[in-house]
C-alpha cells in the first residue's frame, strides 16, 4: 500500500508542467535517524574531491555511500555511548590541513571545492566522521586481536610466495617482516571484528532504505 | 624489509606504502575514505579529466532554486497526521523567507522525529520569481487492535494475541504480517487444530493512522489422541500411561473407551503425571520427555512418543532425630526438584537445621553423605545433632530512647513461647539476624545512620537450663536531620506543592528511605503532568552542624506531552458514550499514565470487559500531543452458575406437626442455579435470575443492576424482584413475592448511603401455622407492605471478611405507609455497631451491639412477616437459628418480636500456626414483644417469661480461608428459655384437648457456617 501510495503522489509531483523537482528527501533512516539523499550526494561529492575522482551518482554509488554512512552513524553512535576519547575537531583541522597542503593556491582549492559543490566544513565534517570511526576501531577491537608466532609464520608463508611470484632473489627474512606482518594481521583480525559489530548492529537496529532516493 | 614489493596497493597510488595498508580490505567505507585522505599528501596531482561529470547538476537538487523566495508551501496529502501548528512548527519553513536546503534538511528531520511519518520528500518548482514548497510525505500507521474471530478455546483469545507480537500503538509494518500469522498458526496446531485455517486484513483509518488488524480463523475439528509410543525403559505398558496421563477417555476413576483431544496443556500435564508415576518408589531422577508428537493427517489425530529414562532409587535416611515423611518431602527440595545434586543436598541441609531450631534445638547440626551401595540404588543419609532443646522465653530490648519497646518489638519475628501457638518459641539465627536487621532499617530509616544492634543468648534465663533469652542492645548513635533542601528544575509553583508533600524538608530526619520515596513522588507528580521522561537526581553535602545534611534534588522534567485524541477499539455490543464517560483524559489536557490506569480500572469495574488494553499510539515519536488507544474486548454476556450444598442445624420437627418447636438437627440440602445477562442493551447493565431450592426454602429472584449510574461511580440502581417459599422460621410457611428499587450512593471510601423502596406480598397458609388459634386473626392475615427505607452505613473496618481493628456502624430506618401501598402502617428502625480492636500483636477483642424496633402507627399489630426473628449464629449463639423471643403459650413456638437487642463480645486469638484461631464469645440479647419489654435481666422468671436477655458462653474455631474463615462454636447458655409445648393434633389444639409439655431450648448449642459472626 505504501508503495502504490509514493508511486501516486511521486506521479502527480511529476505531471507535466508541473516542473517541479527534489530537493530533499528520505534516502534511509536507522530507527529515527534520517539519511537524507542530501547526506548521501554530499557524501559521495566529498569522497571524490579527496580522491580526485569524478562523481558518481548512480544509483549503485548512492545506495554503497547510505550504506557506508549507516554504518558511519552505527559507530558513532556506539562510540558516543562507550565514552571513548574521540578525535576533537582541532584533530579533523589539522588533516584538513594536509588535504589543502595539496593544492599550490588557496585558490586552486577553493576552485575545487567550488567545481565539486562542497564546502570546506563538508569536508571538514567528513574527515572528522571517518577519523572518529578509525580510533574507535582501534579502540574497541584493535586490543583485542592476538597474533600468535604461527599466525605470522602461516602469514609470512603466504606473502613471500606471492612475493617469488613477483620477484626472483630471496624474500626478506619473517623477522625482517615481522612488524609489518604483525601491523598487517591485526588490521585484517580488527576489520573483521568491526564487520562483525556492524552486521550485528545493524540486524538490531530498524534499518529502511527507500528505494526512490536510488533511483 | 619485504615492504616494497608486496603485492600493489589497490588504488594503485602508492606502491612503496607500508604493508598494513595493502591487505585491509575494510568493508567501512569511511576507513577507506580516511585511508585514502592520509595517503593523499603522497600523491601527484590529480588529472584534469577526473572531475569530467560535473558534480553539482544531479538531483536532489534545488541548488539553483537556493535564495528564491518561497511563494506557497503545500503538503501532499493535505490532511497531514500532525496537528497543524506543530507541522509549521516542525517544518520551519515559511511564506516570503529565502529557500534553504540546510532548512529544508532539518525540516525533514523535525517531521520524521514525530514518528508519524514512513517518508518524506521536498519538492520544489520556480513560481515567477520565487518557488513553491510541496512537501510529499507518506505516513506511519500503528496498531490499533488485533481482533480474532473463530478461535476455539484453547488457545484463547489472549494466547493468540499474544503470539501475534503485534502491540496495541506499536508501528505498524506489513512485513510483520506473515510472521504473525504462522505464530498463530503454529499455536492452534499445539492445541490439536492441525486443520486451521486463517486469513487476516488490516483496515487502514487514514484519519488516526490506525491499522486495525483482523484475523480470521476456522479451527477445524481438534485431534485427539490415539496412543503412546514408548522408547528408554518404561515399566508400565502405553495403555496405563495413556490413562495415567489423562489422554484416555474416563469419567472421574471410571475409564471409557476411546482418547482426548489434544491441547498443549493437557499434553504437558500429561507428561509430568508420567513423569510422576515413574519416579515412583523414590526414582526421583527418573524423567519423561517428549521425542516428537506424530500427526496423522487421514485419521485427525496423534501419537506422542515418550522417552521414558528410569533413574536409580533413592534413599534417604535421617539419622539421629525423627521426621515424618511427610514433612522430610516439604524440607528436602530434591523431591520437588526431581533431582539430586550438591546444591539441593546444601539447601536440604539448611532446611532440616531451620526446622529443628524452629522445634526449639537451636544449636541443630546437621551434616550428609552420599553413597551408591548399588548401581541403581543411591543413599543420602544427613546426621542430625539436635542438642539441647531450648524454648525463647524473654527477648529483652535495651538502649532503645527514640523508639519505645513495643514499636520495635512489633519488627520482631523472633516470638517467646506462649501456649499451644508457640510452646518452644520462634527463634533460629536467621531470625535473629532478619529481626537485627529490621531494627537497624527502622533506625537508618528514621536519621540515625550509624545505629547498631548487638545481640547476646542467655539459654540459662534465671537460672533454669534451656530457657533462651535474647538480648536486643541498641546503639542509637544521633540522628542526621536535614539541613536545607534545594530543589532544581521544577517551577516555582510546583516547588510549592512538591515541598508541601516531601518528607526530607528541613527539620526532618535524613534517610535514603525517604529520600527513594520523595524520588518517587516528584516523578509521579511529573508523569501525571504529562512529563513521562522525568528524572530525578540528588546529591547532599555536610549541614552545619557535624550532623545535619544540605540535600540537593536535580530534576529535569523533560518534555511534557499532551492527549491529542482517545480512541477506542473493539466494542460489539456496549455503547460508546459507556465507554467514553469512563475515561477520564481530555484532548489538549496533560498526558496522564494515572489518569490512564485510572481509566482502565473504572471501565473494567463495569464488568463487561474481559480484557481492557490500553497504550500510547508510538510512545516514542517526538510529538507534542499522543493519541491514546483503548482496545476493548468484551466478556462472554452470559454466565450461568449452579451449586449444591447443604445446612446442617436444628432446623427439623414436623411441617404440619406441633412437634419439637425449638427444632430438631436436621439435614436440609439445597441447590442454586442462576443465569445472568451481562452488559444488557449494551449499557453495562446486568440481569440476572437466580433460583434456590431446598427443603427449607423455594426462591426465585430477578435482578436487574445498573452498576455506575449514569456514569457516575458512586451511583448504582437496582430493581429487583422476588418470589419465596420459606418455612425457616419454625412457626410457619410463608409465601412471598416481592419487588424492589434501590439507589445506591457512595459518599466516600468508608460511607455509603441506599435508598429503597420495597412492596411485598406475603400470605401464610392457615395449615402450616403452629399457633393458638386465638392468635391466629392477628397475626396471620394476608400482609401487603410498601415500605420506603433508608441504610446508612460507615464502614471502617481493616478487613471486611476477618475485621482486625476499626469500627462499622448502620443505620436503617423505614416507613410502611398506606400511601405507599402498605396494608399495615408501622415504623422501622435498626441499628448496628461493631467495635474491632487489637490486643497485643495477634489477638482481636472484638464487639457488636444490635437494636432493632418496629412500631406499628395507630396501634396496629405488627403481622408475621414483618415481625423480628432472630437467634441464631449472628445474634446469639444460645439459640437456634429464628428461635429467640417471645413464644406461643400453648404451641411453644416462636412468635417473633417488634423489638430486639443483642450484644456480642469475641476474644479472637491465633491457635495453631497461621491460619487456625480460636475465639471465647460471650453473646447475651433477646427478640422482645415490644420495646418496652427489652430487659438486660438475665433469669427467666417463669416458664412464660421470654421478657429477659439471654446469655451464652462459649469457644470457636477459625479456619482462614481466601473467602472468610470457616467458624465452628459451641456455645453453652445455663438460662435458655423454658416453653410450653403442645402434645396433640391440629384438631386438639383447636378443641383444647391436647395435652401441655415443658419443653426448653438445649443449652448446648452448635453452630456451623462461614464468616466471622461480626
Amino acid at each position: 500500500m505504501r508503495t502504490s501510495t509514493l508511486a501516486i503522489l511521486c506521479a502527480c509531483a511529476c505531471l507535466p508542467g508541473f516542473a517541479a523537482e527534489v530537493i530533499d528527501r528520505i534516502a534511509v533512516t536507522v530507527d529515527k535517524q534520517v539519511i537524507a539523499e542530501s547526506d548521501v550526494i554530499r557524501y559521495l561529492r566529498v569522497a571524490a574531491f579527496l580522491d580526485r575522482k569524478p562523481v558518481d551518482l548512480s544509483g549503485a554509488s548512492k545506495r554503497a555511500a547510505a550504506a557506508a554512512l549507516v554504518d558511519r552513524y552505527l559507530i558513532i553512535q556506539e562510540s558516543e555511548d562507550s565514552h571513548f576519547a574521540m578525535p576533537s575537531v582541532d584533530d579533523a583541522a589539522a588533516l584538513l590541513k594536509q588535504v589543502k597542503g595539496q593544492y599550490p593556491s588557496e585558490a586552486a582549492y577553493q576552485a575545487a571545492l567550488k567545481e565539486y559543490g562542497i564546502r570546506e566544513e563538508d569536508v571538514a565534517r567528513h574527515l572528522l566522521d571517518g577519523s572518529r570511526a578509525l580510533r574507535f576501531t582501534d579502540l574497541r577491537f584493535r586490543p583485542e586481536v592476538q597474533i600468535s608466532d604461527q599466525d605470522l609464520a602461516a602469514a609470512y608463508d603466504k606473502y613471500a610466495a606471492q612475493w617469488r611470484a613477483a620477484h626472483s632473489g630471496t624474500p626478506p627474512s619473517l623477522e625482517d617482516s615481522r612488524s609489518d606482518l604483525e601491523k598487517l594481521l591485526t588490521d585484517q583480525r580488527a576489520t573483521q571484528a568491526l564487520d562483525q559489530w556492524l552486521e550485528t548492529a545493524r540486524q538490531k537496529r530498524s534499518v529502511q532504505y527507500r528505494e526512490a532516493a536510488f533511483q | 624489509m619485504v615492504a616494497a614489493s608486496i603485492p600493489p596497493v589497490p588504488c594503485g597510488r602508492r606502491a612503496n606504502t607500508a604493508i598494513s595498508l595493502v591487505y585491509v580490505r575494510s568493508v567501512a567505507l569511511p576507513l577507506l575514505i580516511l585511508v585514502c585522505a592520509f595517503a593523499l599528501p603522497a600523491q601527484d596531482p590529480p588529472p584534469a579529466q577526473a572531475q569530467a561529470a560535473p558534480p553539482g547538476d544531479t538531483n536532489p537538487g534545488g541548488a539553483d532554486l537556493e535564495g528564491r523566495a518561497i511563494v506557497n508551501i503545500v503538503p501532499v496529502p493535505e490532511q497531514q497526521p500532525l496537528l497543524q501548528s506543530e507541522f509549521d512548527r516542525r517544518l520551519g519553513l515559511h511564506i516570503g523567507a529565502p529557500l534553504s536546503l540546510a532548512d529544508v534538511r532539518a525540516a525533514i528531520d523535525a517531521l520524521y522525529a514525530t514518528g508519524r511519518y514512513h517518508d518524506i520528500a521536498v519538492e520544489a518548482s520556480p513560481s515567477g520569481a520565487g518557488v513553491e514548497l510541496r512537501i510529499v510525505t507518506e505516513f506511519n500507521y500503528f496498531v490499533s487492535g488485533v481482533t480474532i474471530d473463530g478461535a476455539a478455546d484453547p488457545p484463547s483469545r489472549e494466547q493468540l494475541r499474544t503470539a501475534s507480537k503485534l502491540e496495541l500503538g506499536a508501528l505498524f509494518t506489513e512485513s510483520e504480517m506473515e510472521p504473525a500469522a504462522l505464530s498463530l498458526l503454529e499455536r492452534l496446531r499445539a492445541n490439536g487444530l492441525y486443520g486451521a485455517q486463517l486469513s487476516y486484513h488490516v483496515d487502514f483509518s487514514s484519519g488516526d493512522e490506525e491499522a486495525g488488524i483482523y484475523f480470521r480463523i476456522s479451527p477445524g475439528v481438534r485431534a485427539r489422541f490415539d496412543g503412546i509410543n514408548l522408547s528408554g525403559t518404561p515399566t508400565q505398558p502405553p495403555d496405563k500411561l495413556g490413562r495415567i496421563a489423562g489422554w484416555r477417555r474416563g469419567l472421574l476413576y471410571i475409564p471409557l473407551p476411546g482418547w482426548r483431544e489434544l491441547t498443549e496443556q493437557r499434553l504437558q500435564s500429561g507428561i509430568n503425571k508420567i513423569e510422576s508415576s515413574v519416579q515412583k518408589g523414590n526414582h526421583l531422577e527418573a524423567h519423561v520427555t517428549l521425542e516428537n508428537l506424530n500427526y496423522h493427517r487421514d485419521t485427525n489425530r496423534v501419537t506422542p512418543t515418550l522417552l521414558v529414562a528410569g533413574g536409580p532409587e533413592l534413599e534417604v535416611d535421617i539419622l539421629g532425630a525423627k521426621v515424618s515423611a511427610g514433612r522430610l518431602r516439604q524440607l528436602l527440595p530434591m523431591y520437588e526438584e526431581r533431582a539430586v545434586d550438591n546444591s539441593l543436598l546444601l539447601e536440604g541441609q539448611r532446611n532440616l537445621i531451620e526446622y529443628f531450631q524452629s522445634q526449639g534445638y537451636y544449636d541443630t547440626q546437621v551434616s550428609f553423605e552420599q553413597s551408591q551401595p548399588a548401581p541403581d540404588h543411591s543413599v543420602i543419609a544427613y546426621s542430625v545433632e539436635r542438642g539441647l532443646r531450648s524454648k525463647l522465653v524473654n527477648i529483652e530490648i535495651a538502649g532503645n530512647r527514640y523508639f519505645d519497646t513495643p514499636t520495635v518489638r512489633e519488627r520482631l519475628l523472633m516470638t517467646p513461647a506462649r501456649f499451644i501457638r508457640y510452646p518452644q518459641g520462634r527463634f533460629s539465627p536467621r531470625l535473629l539476624q532478619q529481626d537485627t536487621n529490621a531494627i537497624l532499617d527502622l533506625y537508618r530509616a528514621n536519621g540515625f545512620h550509624d545505629a547498631q544492634v548487638a545481640s547476646a543468648k542467655n539459654d540459662d534465663y534465671k537460672g533454669k537450663r534451656g530457657d533462651l533469652s535474647v538480648t536486643l542492645e541498641i546503639m542509637e548513635g544521633p540522628q542526621w536531620i536535614v539541613h536545607s533542601l534545594a530543589i532544581e528544575g521544577v517551577l516555582p509553583t510546583d516547588d510549592a506543592y512538591l515541598r508541601s508533600i516531601l518528607r526530607s524538608m528541613p527539620g526532618e530526619p535524613y534517610s535514603e528511605a525517604s529520600i527513594g520515596a520523595d524520588r518517587d513522588t516528584i516523578l509521579n507528580y511529573y508523569f501525571n503532568h504529562g512529563f513521562q521522561n522525568a528524572t530525578f537526581d540528588w546529591t547532599q553535602s555536610a549541614g552545619p552542624l557535624a550532623t545535619q545534611v544540605d540535600l540537593h534534588f536535580v530534576v529535569q522534567p523533560g518534555k511534557q506531552e499532551f492527549v491529542r485524541n482517545v480512541l477506542v477499539r473493539g466494542l460489539e455490543h456496549t455503547r460508546a458514550s459507556l465507554v467514553a464517560e469512563r475515561i477520564n483524559l481530555v484532548p489538549k489536557e496533560p498526558l496522564s499514565t494515572v489518569r490512564i490506569s485510572e481509566s482502565q480500572q473504572r471501565l473494567y469495574d463495569l464488568g463487561v470487559f474481559s480484557k481492557v488494553q490500553t497504550a500510547i499510539q508510538d510512545p516514542d515519536g517526538d510529538e507534542d500531543s499522543k493519541i491514546v488507544l483503548f482496545h476493548l474486548d468484551e466478556a462472554s454476556r452470559y454466565s450461568f452458575n449452579a451449586g449444591v450444598g447443604a445446612e446442617l442445624a436444628r432446623i427439623g420437627g414436623g411441617v404440619t406437626t406441633f412437634d419439637a418447636p425449638a427444632g430438631t438437627t436436621a439435614f436440609s440440602p439445597r441447590v442454586t442455579a442462576g443465569l445472568s445477562r451481562l452488559d444488557f442493551l449494551g449499557l453495562g447493565h446486568t440481569v440476572s435470575v437466580q433460583t434456590l431450592v431446598s427443603t427449607l426454602e423455594d426462591r426465585v429472584g430477578v435482578t436487574y443492576q445498573a452498576p455506575q449510574l449514569a456514569g457516575r461511580q458512586n451511583l448504582s440502581l437496582t430493581f429487583s424482584g422476588l418470589f419465596d417459599d420459606s418455612s425457616d422460621v419454625r412457626t410457619f410457611t410463608s409465601h412471598r413475592l416481592e419487588g424492589s428499587i434501590e439507589l445506591g450512593q457512595k459518599v466516600s471510601r468508608a460511607n455509603r448511603i441506599q435508598y429503597r423502596y420495597t412492596i411485598r406480598r406475603v400470605t401464610i397458609p392457615m395449615d402450616t401455622l403452629k399457633i393458638s388459634p386465638l392468635l391466629i386473626p392477628i397475626f396471620s392475615a394476608p400482609d401487603r407492605a410498601g415500605i420506603i427505607s433508608m441504610s446508612y452505613i460507615q464502614d471502617h473496618r481493616d478487613d471486611p471478611t476477618d475485621s482486625k481493628q476499626g469500627y462499622l456502624n448502620t443505620v436503617d430506618v423505614g416507613v410502611a405507609w398506606k400511601y405507599f401501598g402498605s396494608a399495615t402502617d408501622y415504623r422501622r428502625l435498626v441499628l448496628h455497631n461493631s467495635t474491632y480492636h487489637r490486643i497485643g500483636h495477634d489477638m482481636v477483642l472484638a464487639r457488636s451491639t444490635q437494636f432493632g424496633w418496629i412500631d406499628g402507627m395507630g396501634g396496629a399489630a405488627i403481622p408475621f412477616a414483618e415481625r423480628f426473628f432472630a437467634g441464631g449464629a449472628s445474634t446469639n449463639r444460645a439459640f437456634p437459628d429464628n428461635q429467640a423471643g417471645p413464644r406461643d403459650p400453648e404451641t411453644g413456638f416462636p412468635l417473633g418480636g417488634t423489638a430486639f437487642l443483642f450484644n456480642n463480645t469475641e476474644l479472637r486469638f491465633p491457635l495453631f500456626g497461621d491460619n487456625v484461631g480460636g475465639v471465647l464469645f460471650h453473646d447475651i440479647g433477646n427478640v422482645y414483644q415490644d420495646v418496652d419489654a427489652i430487659s438486660l435481666h438475665f433469669n427467666q422468671r417463669n416458664i412464660q417469661d421470654f421478657k429477659y436477655a439471654v446469655n451464652s458462653f462459649g469457644i470457636g474455631i477459625r479456619y482462614r480461608t481466601p473467602i472468610g474463615p470457616i467458624r465452628i462454636d459451641l456455645s453453652l447458655s445455663p438460662d435458655a428459655p423454658r416453653f410450653f409445648g403442645f402434645s396433640g393434633t391440629r384438631d386438639q389444639l383447636l378443641d383444647g384437648t391436647g395435652k401441655l409439655i415443658n419443653q426448653n431450648i438445649n443449652w448446648f448449642q452448635f453452630h456451623f457456617s462461614l464468616g466471622q459472626t461480626f
